[in-house]
């Protein structure tokens, strides 16, 4: 069945399946050694199961519908469901600008903050290499004081210049009991060297910098992990897990130790979304105009669609042309046209003042910038009903108008009464796609007016265009602050909005009852 | 043969296919690799001399990604993660700030020899909590240049400006009398030089508690030069457009950046680096001067090439030789840094830009980035300009942009 349906069959077809089969394990082997080289085992996981999955789909002979299902299915899963699935897990996190990285990851950045230089800012000439017993064994010289030190991960000890040998610019180029490393074997080496620590005796050690150069260091701050605490040894402040992702000064909470960590928050980023007045405000303005957006970016391209392919129905003169002419627009790049008509309305510069002799800054008014973003959307989506009418109408019966003028209807009754409702109950699937669709149109927004205008001295936080996506997008990356957790919110509430509508009209048009 | 063997064959085919695919990244195996981003204009120049940098860390390779634009760049930052992210960034001085706060840079332990190559500005504007976090590899400044087929000499005054472009507007066909290639950031020498700026200072040290953007100078003198009867902008000062209207030789002053350069000479403008002057003779605006520079991110213990980073960022970026030689490279030269190398710079733009730098005003990221009055800096600044220009009341619309920038100060001199 399946190789009659795509016109193969016998030893080609065979050889034919096997081949892609093995071009897409090849694939997904290569990927597999990609994601278990750079540690990332949920992603190699995934990738095992897209691998057997394929397989059993193809090469069992009991999956045959499966053949048809199991490319989409894994399509589907990885651009679709993973997504939301990370979406939904993110928004109930502290996800934010100083709180991103995971808490061992912040543990190890706040230690590494702690690893203060003396105050004399004290460096060595560092010869590293190993000692006889394969351990890490240096020479630090520190030019200052002209002290030589053989170091090991135990201590050091003074030793004299008859223990070294210098080049004649005064470089270490050999010493007692250490074979040095060679270039390959310490870049190797790096972030074990990168954490060596050579005792100096007085709390202080001296820690790699680089190839030939090691600083004088003190750890101000430890992690006590019996505890979960840290300590600043110098001040004896104690810092606490604050259960937000930050270790806060146990005398101070308002003192934050930087950085922070990614930290589960639960509900915390909606509640602030319907709650906190500065987030709710904003958020409820966008809303509203999202909603008032979507339905008028649909209205509009549906009545001037459905109109021109009314008008063009009848056979006219020069009708060809006029169908090519009206696609024009949905055939050029949407965010090429965008930008284009972002010239036009130019306040200095653009076409539309200058051609109408006026001076009207189209940006800087909320209520013009609206105006623009639904005229340049029709503009881009009308083309798009004109065709999807064009073919409904067609797929109209002509006698059921015939009839509806035999019982004396008009041309004007028969199309409201009888045209018009079965119209909407074809394209109901494709009007609602449509409004899924802008309720998500973020690059006309992004592209025409930046969701502007905002008008910061007003104390306005979104723009007079955004919509949710763009106000999310502003959230999440608009600025060097983000708020990744709160956006992830924002973007649950428009899938379950967008969800829910396209649900309830679908059941409404039934449109889905013959599936 | 029958239809088994040939899916017997076909499955040994495909997982010989899949075995030998497996050898692939064990063949390609890569060298430790130091990996550094920057965006459209550093990263060739750095992709270019290579070589120079592969000097400074035996047994590393480096290699360079260049990104189209410095907003592309900065998108890529934040979705780096450890598999993908740099080892080092070139960045503006703000990641200072955003970066210690988020883990994603590390602090560096920098020798007192390298500290003293910087002035204490350069340095003081990467360090957070009394850590550095960048090594400063130039200022980001604009200066004053003037075209000198419109105006032969460097203006005295901004009455002489003034008075130019009211006299030669319609004749010369003037659109504005100053502008400004880079917004309300770029326009803070009119600012300054109209009596106005953001914070006040005490000796050199800025002084956060006293906001200076609605001073009683500023207001004055911004109804004198910025606005005209209808109380609407009379077009002698503007901060959009500016980079089509000098080019066209429609504007006798500008403020520009080290980028912005090579467009206006391509353009063909014959000009002259000078001085924004203030109101009276022998005063001047002041610009920000911020820095950009070369971070280590805290991807670079992840990859296992912490210290050769860290080693490549002292001796190539910190060095004298480094920064002669990525200047070099650069087809826009900018102020250098580090002030040895600054002053063998020979580039009469990279020069004048320099000057600029000096008489400039040290960029203090934290205030004007900090949020807590509603707005930043940045957002407020511009849009008090616009509606100041639109015809709003001058004196309501600076006293709000006043207040909410005193609250984001306040919160910021707290941190």
């Amino acid at each position: 069945m399946f190789y009659a349906l795509v016109g193969l069959r016998g030893p080609l077809a065979l050889v034919l399946k096997y081949a892609l089969l093995g071009a897409a394990d090849a694939l997904l082997i290569l990927l597999l050694s990609a994601a278990i080289n750079k540690s990332s085992f949920i992603i190699a996981g995934v990738v095992i199961a897209t691998l057997i999955f394929l397989n059993y789909s193809f090469i069992t002979k009991g999956a045959i519908p499966l053949k048809f299902l199991s490319v989409g299915l894994i399509f589907f899963t990885i651009f679709v469901v993973t997504p939301t699935g990370y979406t939904i897990l993110m928004s109930t996190y502290n996800f934010k600008t100083g709180n991103e990285i995971a808490r061992e990851s912040a543990i190890v950045e706040i230690l590494n903050n702690g690893l203060l230089p003396d105050d004399a800012g004290t460096t060595y000439d560092l010869f590293l290499g190993k000692s006889s017993d394969d351990q890490f064994a240096a020479i630090l010289f520190d030019p200052v004081r002209s002290q030589l030190l053989y170091a090991t991960e135990r201590g050091t000890r003074p030793i004299s210049e008859g223990d070294i040998t210098r080049d004649s610019t005064g470089f270490i180029i050999e010493a007692k009991g250490i074979v040095k490393l060679t270039d390959e074997e310490f870049s190797g080496l790096d972030e074990v060297i990168t954490n060596l620590r050579f005792p100096l005796g007085d709390g202080s050690f001296a820690n790699p910098q680089g190839t030939d150069v090691a600083a004088r260091l003190t750890q101000s701050i430890e992690y006590n992990k019996n505890k979960d605490q840290l300590i600043n040894v110098q001040s004896g402040e104690i810092f606490i897990d604050n259960g937000e992702g930050n270790f806060v000064s146990k005398d101070d909470p308002s003192f934050k130790l930087d950085p922070g960590w990614r930290a589960f928050s639960g509900m915390d980023n909606f509640k602030s979304l319907f709650f906190d007045k500065n987030l709710r405000d904003p958020f409820i303005k966008v809303f509203i105009w999202t909603i008032a957006f979507a339905f008028l970016s649909v209205g509009t391209t549906f009545a001037v669609g459905m109109a021109l392919a009314i008008a063009l129905q009848d056979p006219i003169k020069f009708r060809r042309f006029y169908r090519g002419f009206l696609i024009l627009p949905y055939a050029i790049p949407s965010f090429m046209s965008i930008l284009i008509w972002r010239g036009l309305f130019n306040q200095e510069y653009g076409a539309i003042n200058t051609l109408f002799g006026l001076d009207v800054a189209w940006f800087e008014s909320p209520w013009l910038a609206r105006f623009a973003v639904i005229l340049v959307n029709l503009w881009l989506g009308f083309p798009y009903m004109y065709l999807i009418g064009s073919g409904a109408l067609q797929a109209i019966p002509s006698e059921i108008e015939e009839a509806a003028a035999i019982d004396g209807a008009s041309e004007k009754q028969a199309f409201i009464t009888i045209k018009l409702p079965l119209l909407l109950q074809i394209l109901s699937p494709l009007l609602i796609a449509s409004f899924a669709f802008n309720f998500n149109n973020f690059n006309i927004i992004y592209l025409l007016t930046g969701g502007g205008p905002t008008n910061a001295i007003d104390g306005e936080v979104a723009g007079a265009t955004d919509i949710l996506i763009s106000y999310a997008y502003k959230t999440a990356f608009g600025t060097n602050f983000q708020n990744l957790g709160l956006s992830s919110a924002i973007s649950m509430v428009m899938f379950v909005i967008v969800g829910s509508m396209s649900l309830y009209t679908l059941k409404k048009s039934k449109v889905l009852n013959n599936l | 043969m029958t239809k088994k063997r040939y899916g017997v064959v076909g499955a040994i085919a495909a997982a010989a296919l899949a075995v030998s695919v497996m050898a692939v990244p064990t063949a390609f195996a890569a060298k430790k690799s130091i990996v550094i981003w920057a965006d459209d204009t550093r990263g060739p120049a750095l992709e270019s001399i290579v070589k120079q940098m592969e000097a400074e860390v035996p047994g590393y390779k480096v290699s360079v990604r260049s990104f189209a634009s410095y907003d592309a760049l900065g998108t890529a930052w934040d979705k780096a993660t450890a598999a993908t992210g740099p080892d080092i960034i070139l960045r503006d001085g703000s990641l200072a700030l955003s970066g210690s706060k988020s883990g994603k840079i590390q602090s560096l332990i920098i020798s007192s020899t390298t500290r003293a190559a910087f002035s204490k500005a350069a340095i003081g504007a990467l360090t957070v909590k009394a850590r550095v976090y960048g090594i400063p590899t130039d200022a980001d400044v604009t200066g004053m240049v003037y075209n000198t087929a419109l105006m032969a000499k460097a203006p005295k005054t901004m009455q002489e400006i003034y008075d130019y472009y009211t006299a030669n507007k319609t004749s010369k066909g003037l659109t504005n009398g100053i502008c400004s290639f880079n917004g309300t950031w770029g326009a803070q020498p009119v600012l300054t030089a109209l009596g106005g700026g953001t914070w006040g200072y005490k000796g050199t040290t800025a002084n956060l508690s006293k906001v200076v953007f609605n001073s009683p100078a500023f207001k004055k003198n911004a109804k004198k030069y910025l606005l005209g009867a209808d109380g609407k902008t009379n077009g002698f000062f503007s901060y959009s457009e500016c980079d089509s209207a000098f080019k066209a030789g429609k504007v006798p002053v500008a403020l520009v950046g080290a980028w912005n350069m090579d467009g206006i000479q391509k353009a063909g403008i014959k000009y002259a680096w000078g001085s924004l002057p203030g109101v009276t003779e022998g005063t001047f605006g002041n610009q920000w001067v911020g820095y950009s520079a070369a971070y280590l991110t805290s991807y670079a213990t992840k990859h296992g090439v912490r210290i050769g980073a860290n080693q490549l960022l002292n001796r190539f970026f910190a060095s004298e030789e480094g920064q002669l030689a990525f200047n070099e490279a650069q087809k826009t030269p900018r102020p250098l840094a580090h002030l040895s190398a600054s002053e063998k710079t020979k580039d009469l733009d990279a020069a004048g830009l320099g000057q600029a730098s000096r008489n400039a005003v040290p960029q203090l990221n934290g205030p004007l980035g900090d949020k807590t009055g509603g707005a930043d800096w940045y957002a407020v600044s511009d849009d008090a300009l616009k509606d100041i220009f639109a015809g709003k009341d001058l004196n309501t619309t600076l006293d709000k942009a006043a207040a909410i920038l005193a609250k984001n100060f306040a919160n910021a001199a707290k941190s």
